[in-house]
This record gives structure tokens, sequence and C-alpha cells, in this order.
């Protein structure tokens, strides 16, 4: 098959996955910093906010004490930083409730629609891609151009609102909004994640069809394709693997990018739709000045993003042996 | 020798590129014919339409780069221009096959060894995995590489370019091809590997009884392993004769030429190419359509008024040897 793995290669690849890892603390660290910081200097104030309209300057100064928000900046940091080697990220500000546990509640809907997502505009992405280099100039190469164009540069929520418009409201096809976990509601689950799915993916694919079209295009010049013709293989395997495996740098360099820019695009999908994910709890979070929640929130997603890029680059080496770890 | 039905028979074969500027037509009117066994010889200067010609054989040369029209190719029986899609596929690589001029970029640089060569087997017979591999080991040790257990492991880069060769080479023979063509095999190689893989290349035809069609710029290398000759140029056929004939009373002006020029098997390419600029200055033209004539006029020093006005009809010397050229003897 395209990998193959033995024993010292699944070694080196976890060998290589913790050091990786290690090499991200201080990476972390810089981000938990900043977020920080910007949000001690940023304006706005919890205490005045959870207090209320009716507060008197008196309540508030009390509030605040008891959040610690009178402590000077390094004071503040240092429990912070404390809590969080205890795997303690705090309570949020407003419900009282431990952050770890907001998340929790949170993060199935995001994950469901990210996951989704991405396998969706992979597999349509590039799939139409590859048809559209290898027929380069034709019919599916020029539609292909053109929406890709259309997609990439309408902002998501003018998509959401046509598809909403067309699938749910004039067909009725689909519901408008909402998200059931698919634990409980395995169809449901699908019917309801569709168009928040393709809301979320049509840039996403649009990007991997361009991406891929022009690689595969480039590849397909390459002397080896000419043998690969020359030896009487069929077409399904002249492009998978002699093509695909040398066109999948570039495009899994792509989805990587993709990936890590979906955590935004959740944040106006989620909205939208009303899914009850972590945009929305960050959003929530953010207008309240939810101090707790908008740090573990960002901590969480640049995980995530030191977690993707490192799983790209651990599989170039699988799709080209010339990249030595 | 012509008792022999041939193996395969190039009759009015006629190439064109789709170029920016236009079309250009590479090979023009080239009719040859190559018998069981044997090995013919393709020479010409680069860009005198020799890789055309090749490519043409297994119909690599498609819309939109070119294509082939006009003519025919007889191969057992069939003409190859004509083939349905399905039909061609189960001659390439299997009745025909090829290896390129380039040894560095003809191998797939991400796929082991192994499954490029087991994968030229499967994909024409119904072979197991295994049978398969042990057929790649039997190519790889025929054409010399060591150990090649740990080679169907190895990738591309691990290699060196004649080795990369003569996994080309083991490639295109695995399936016993009756026809294999070798498109300047050894102009990519250092000296001393050229040698060896033209020996290779002898000796694997004496062992497997394939006809070669060898293309090369190099007439040292045709005296090493040809019995006949087709000198090229500008998509032409310009003389035809056995290697003894061609070197002993070459006709064309061009091939005497090339012959002046001649560098011995080995030499490097820059002297090839210094060399051919002080013993025939100018270079091939490029066939978009204007010109009428033989293309070799305006380097020719025989050259008479009629050569710009035809292409000269091929005129018999002997029973194999014929020659296009209207003043070969340098009359004025
Ligand atoms: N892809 C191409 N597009 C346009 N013209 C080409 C292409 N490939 C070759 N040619 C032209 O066709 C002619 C013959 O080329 P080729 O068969 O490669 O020559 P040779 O193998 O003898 O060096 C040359 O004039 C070259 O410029
Ligand atoms: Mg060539």
């Amino acid at each position: 098959m395209l990998i193959r793995t033995n024993r010292r290669g699944v070694e080196a690849i976890l060998r290589y996955s913790i050091q990786r890892l290690l090499a991200a603390i201080p990476v972390v660290a810089i981000v938990a910093l900043i977020i920080f910081s910007l949000l001690f200097l940023a304006p706005g104030d919890p205490a005045a906010l959870l207090a209320g309209d009716s507060a008197t300057p008196e309540m508030i100064e009390e509030l605040r004490v008891r959040l610690g928000l009178d402590q000077s900046y390094f004071v503040q940091l240092r429990i912070w930083v404390l809590s969080i080697f205890r795997g303690d990220f705090g309570v949020s500000i407003f419900s009282g409730t431990p952050v770890l546990e907001l998340v929790y509640d949170r993060i199935e809907a995001t994950a469901a629609l990210s996951v989704v997502t991405t396998v969706f505009a992979v597999l349509f992405g590039v799939s139409l891609g590859m048809i559209a280099a290898w027929r380069a100039g034709g019919f599916v190469d020029r539609a292909v151009l053109v929406l890709s164009a259309v997609f990439f540069s309408f902002p998501s929520f003018v998509i959401a609102y046509i598809l909403i418009l067309l699938f749910a409201m004039q067909m009725q096809l689909l519901p408008v909004q909402g998200y059931v976990s698919f634990q409980d509601d395995f169809w449901g689950f699908w019917v309801k994640i569709i168009l928040p799915c393709i809301t979320l993916g049509l840039p996403f694919l649009a990007l991997l069809a361009r991406i891929t079209r022009t690689t595969v295009i480039e590849v397909k010049r390459e002397d080896f394709v000419r043998t690969a013709v020359a030896k009487g293989l069929p077409t399904n395997q002249i492009l998978m693997p002699h093509v695909m495996k040398n066109a999948a740098i570039p495009i899994v360099t792509m989805v990587g990018l993709g990936v890590s820019h979906l955590i935004s695009g959740v944040v106006v999908v989620e909205t939208v739709f009303a899914i009850p994910g972590i945009g929305r709890l960050v959003v929530e979070a953010i207008l309240q000045r939810d101090y707790p929640v908008i740090q573990c929130v960002t901590l969480l997603s640049s995980f995530v993003y030191i977690v993707v890029n490192m799983v790209v680059d651990i599989s170039y080496s699988f799709f080209d042996p010339r990249i030595k770890r | 020798m012509n008792a022999l039905l041939p193996l395969i028979e190039v009759k009015n074969l006629k190439v064109t590129f789709h170029g920016r500027t236009g079309p250009v037509l590479a090979v023009d009117d080239l009719s040859f014919q190559v018998s069981p066994g044997e090995t013919l010889a393709i020479v010409g200067e680069s860009g005198c339409g020799k890789s055309a010609t090749a490519m043409s054989l297994l119909r690599l040369i498609q819309p939109p780069i070119g294509r082939s029209e006009g003519g025919s190719i007889l191969f057992g029986g069939k003409d190859l221009l004509q083939l349905e899609y399905e039909e061609m596929r189960a001659v390439r690589g299997r009745e025909i096959a090829m290896i390129f001029q380039e040894p560095m970029s003809s191998l797939n640089p991400v796929l082991t060894i192994g499954r490029q060569l087991t994968e030229t087997v499967r994909v024409h017979a119904d072979a197991s995995q295994e049978t398969s591999r042990l057929r790649a080991i039997e190519l790889l040790h025929l054409v010399g590489l060591p150990d090649p257990e740990s080679q169907l492991r190895k990738y591309p880069y691990e290699l060196s370019g004649g080795m990369r060769q003569r996994v080309m080479i083991a490639m295109a023979l695995i399936n016993k091809p009756s026809l294999l063509i070798a498109d300047e095999p050894t102009t990519a190689l250092d000296v001393t590997i050229q040698a060896q893989v033209l020996d290779l290349l002898s000796k694997l035809q004496e062992e497997t009884g394939t006809s070669i069609l060898l293309i090369t710029h190099d007439l040292g290398v045709v005296a090493e392993i040809a019995k006949r000759v087709i000198v090229m140029y500008a998509g032409r056929k310009v003389e035809e004769a056995t290697t003894i004939e061609l070197f002993d009373n070459p006709q064309h002006p061009y091939t005497r030429g090339l012959m002046a020029a001649g560098p011995r098997l080995g030499s490097a390419m820059a002297d090839v190419k210094k060399a051919r600029l002080r013993e025939i200055s100018g270079t091939v033209p490029i066939m978009n359509g204007e010109l009428v004539g033989c293309p070799f006029a305006e380097r020719c020093e025989n050259v008479l008024d009629q050569c710009r006005l035809a292409f000269p009809q091929d005129t018999q010397v002997t029973e194999t040897h014929c020659v296009a050229c209207f003043n070969p003897n340098g009359a004025t």
C-alpha cells in the first residue's frame, strides 16, 4: 500500500512526535502569555458586567476582590500559571462552572463539525482537482476553476444564508439550525450537520481543488509518468499511486492549513446554525470578558494547531522517502 | 534477413507537435522496418525527430502535446495507430517496451524499485505478488545489479545513474517484449558506464532474441551494436544502410559530416557539440511548414538549385543501402 510501516518506523515516529510536542511547549507558553497580557490590557471589566446595571461601585469593587482581579499583573499571572500546572483551568466567572466542564460539554459538536467538514472537503476537493487536471482545459476543469474562485471569495455567512434559503426554507429538505449528538440520534446528526459542513467546507474544498489541480498538472509532465504510460498501466494506477504520491506534499500542507483555519470559520458557522460548540462558547466568553474560558479555549486551539502541523510534517516522510526526519 | 517478415513496419509516419508558435513537424514521411532479433539504429543530431519517432511507436505523443498522423505502424498484423486505447495498453510494456533518455527522472522517485518492477509484471499478467517479485529479482540479476533482493526495497535516489538505467532496462525486459526501444540509453551516463550499458544491451539481445530499435546521436554507439542504420535529419530519413556499408561508403553529405565530426564511443557530450560545430556548420532547422526542398540544403556543401525546390526521392545504392540526395558525389 501507500504507507509502509514497520516496527522501526513506528518507533521513529513516536520518538519524533514526542520531540515535537516537547519543542512546542515554549510556543504554547508564549501564546498563553500573550493571551493573558492582552486580556489584562483589554478594556472592559468582567466584574462590572457581572454585577449588572444597578450595581453600586462598592459592589463592583467587592466582586473584583473576590475574583482576584484587583491583584497586580504578575500576581494574577502567577496564580493562573500555577493552577494550570495543577490541571486546573479555573471556573467561569459567570456561570461558576469549571471551565474544563464547559469545554468538555461543547467540544463534541465542534469536533464533529470539523472532522466531517475536513473529510468532505478533502474527498471532493482532491477528486475534483484530479479530474480537472487529468483533462486540463476540459469542461470539469473550467467548472472547477470558476467555482473555486467563487466559493473561495464568498464569505462563509453569505454561503450559509444562501444554503439555508435554498435547502431549508424553499425546499424544506433540511433543518435550519441546531445540533444533536450522533450518540443520541444518528440520522438526525447527519441531517443537521450537512448545511454547516457545506458552509464551512466550500472555501476549503475550493482551495484544495485548486492546489490539487495545479500540482497534478505539474506532476503529469514528469518523465516517470511517461514511463508509467509506456509500461501499459491503466489510468487509475497511473494516478494512484504514481501521480498522487508525488503530488501529496503540497496537498497535505494545504489540508493542514485548512484545518487550522477551520478554527476561525467554526465561530461563524456555529453562530449562524446555532450549534452549541466551542466557537460559540468563546464568542460568549469574549462578550462577557470571561477570562478563564477565553484563556482555556485559546490554549486548546493553539495545541490543536501544533498537533495538526506535526501530523502534516510526519506525513511528509510517508509520501516522500527522500525526506528524512 | 529480408526473407523474414518484419516485426514492425513503419510506413510514411508523420509526427506533429503543437508548439507555442504553431505546429512543428518533427517527423515527416518516415518509413522503416525492424526484423525479428535485429538491432536497428536511428542516428542524427539532437532535434532530428528521433525521440518523436520512438515515442510514436508506443503512441506516447497524444493531444494536446502533438500527434502521430498519416501512414501506419504495422505490428503483429495490426496498425498501432488505429488501435483502441485498451488494445494499445496491452501492447505497451508487454510487446513493445521502451528505455528513456533520462535515467534520473524516468523512475518514480517515491516508489520502491520493487514496486515499480512488480507492477509492470502484474499489469499484464495474472501473477501473484511472489511470482512477480521473483521475476523482478531475476531481471535485476540479469542486468547485473548486485544483491537484487535488497535493491527491491530501495528508492531510485539510493541508486546511481548507471544503476537506474539498469533498472529501467530490467523493467523494459521484464515481460519479454519482442521490441525494445532504447532512446539514447547511454547519453546521460558517465563514459565508463556507457560502454557497460551498451555491452549489457547486446548481451541481453543475444539471450532474449528481442529486436532493438536503438536511438542515438553517436555513431560510435552504432558501430558497437547495430546491424543496420537509419540516418535522420530534420524529421526525414536521409540514408539507410547496413552498418558496414554506411561506414565504408557513406553517401549523404550529412552522414559524411557526422562521420567527420564522429566522436568515438565514449566521448563526452561537450566534445560532440564542439566537433559538430567544426565539421557541419549550422543547426537542425525547426520544421514549421515554411521550408520546402531538402532541409539540409542550408548546411550542405554539395547543394544544387533543385535541392531547394523538392525533397529528393530515395535512390538505391545497393539492395540494402539507399540515400535521399540529388547530389551525393558533389557534382557542380
Ligand atoms: N513537446 C514538444 N513541443 C513542441 N515541439 C517539440 C516537442 N518535443 C519535441 N519538439 C520538437 O520536435 C523536433 C524533434 O524533437 P525530438 O524528437 O525530441 O528530437 P531528438 O530526439 O532527435 O533530439 C524538435 O524540433 C523539437 O523542437
Ligand atoms: Mg531525443
